[in-house]
């Protein structure tokens, strides 16, 4: 045994290999989206990058948060107001997720999902679109062949 | 002059993060239920945890720990004391599943123990390859208390670039990887060229570590 916080590198302890590549993936919610009654959307892209196993390291972004700035997670939820469909003018506060996986050992995927949980009326979003980008490596995995 | 770091697999000035704590675990939950398992890392302190988890024994396809599930059906979340690890799985389908976890581990700098090695544990793979490159530490450390419901830290590298940064979350010592920035509900992870800013919208004060990397 050793103290390996005393050495740039030791072959006693394994560490994160970066795989070769990096992928941007994009997937945009439109302007003025409709989801109706106890629908959902989703949406999806997905690259090519990564063997069996690999970890994922990404940075995430909004078009509608500030400028340059990324979120250094593979999960990034943001609320944004919907308008009820009924003519009552009221709003519904949903949560936007977009998530980074691994749908195939050589593949990562980015989804953006929200859902409207009003059993009776469709509702509609923003009426400008909002982009989610990540930027996407993979790091080998100590236990992958 | 000025090395350009992303040209070299190793540069004495940043270390490599080492990973002191590997296990595997298979954790089987019913349909609507969940299965929460603690086990003794024997580590003597609280390590940096993170990790995987598939539905696949090979990990063909593969998700990390904590982060939103495809399916929407399954939740996972991981935190670790100076005594054990907690994989926390609950399953909102109805069918029952087995997941297959991978967990890793850091160690925080001023840790200076001896650690058991990990390289048995992955077997007879190569520890360093040459023809890969590594994550080289720029800087890291601990934040201060960041208060609940909207409090913030702000950490500058000023290093002129996006660079991979990881985050993990403290709150009555134990830790978790941040992997999912909620900016409404709960904490958040922000950086940009210069500045690394950690956010905290939940109900609980929170300190955070966090590990800058040289590389983008």
């Amino acid at each position: 045994m050793t103290k390996p916080n005393r050495f740039i590198f030791h072959s006693d302890y394994a560490s994160f290999k970066n795989e070769t590549g990096e992928v941007e993936l994009s997937v945009t919610v439109p302007a003025s989206l409709v989801i109706a009654a106890n629908g959902s959307f989703l949406a999806s892209d997905t690259a090519t990058l990564g063997t069996e196993g690999s970890s994922i390291w990404c940075r995430g972004s909004s078009s509608k948060e500030s400028s340059g700035a990324y979120y250094v997670t593979p999960t990034l939820v943001t609320e944004r107001f919907f308008t009820i469909n009924d003519g009552s003018g009221n709003q519904n506060l949903l949560r936007i997720i977009a998530y980074v996986s691994r749908p195939s050992s050589t593949e990562v995927k980015l989804q953006v999902q929200t859902e409207n949980f009003n059993p009776f009326e469709s509702i509609t979003g923003p009426g400008t679109a909002e982009t989610f980008t990540f930027q996407i490596q993979t790091y080998k995995s100590p236990l992958a062949e | 002059m000025v090395l350009n770091r992303d040209n070299l697999i190793l540069y004495s000035n940043d270390p490599i993060d080492k990973i002191i704590y590997i296990e595997t675990k298979t954790v089987d939950i019913p349909a609507f239920d969940y299965n929460d398992i603690t086990f003794a890392h024997e580590l003597g302190f609280r390590p940096l945890i993170m990790g995987e988890y598939s539905e696949d024994s090979d990990f063909s396809t593969s998700n990390t720990i904590g982060s939103q599930d495809t399916s929407f059906l399954i939740e996972t979340a991981i935190n670790a004391d100076s005594t054990n690890v907690i994989i926390s799985t609950n399953n909102n389908s109805g069918s029952a599943v087995t997941l297959y976890y991978r967990v890793y581990g850091f160690a925080e700098e001023d840790i200076d123990v001896d650690i058991e090695p990990t390289s048995g544990i992955s077997g007879n793979l190569l520890q360093f390859d040459s023809s890969l490159n590594y994550a080289k530490l720029f800087d890291y450390g601990t934040t201060d208390t960041v208060s609940a419901g909207g409090g913030t830290a702000t950490i500058s590298h000023n290093l002129g670039r996006l660079t991979q940064i990881r985050v993990w979350s403290i709150l009555s010592g134990s830790v978790t990887p941040l992997v999912a920035s909620d900016l409404n509900q709960g904490i958040w992870a922000q950086s940009n060229a210069n500045t690394l800013v950690l956010g905290n919208e939940s109900l609980n004060d929170r300190t955070f570590h966090y590990r800058i990397y040289y590389d983008d």
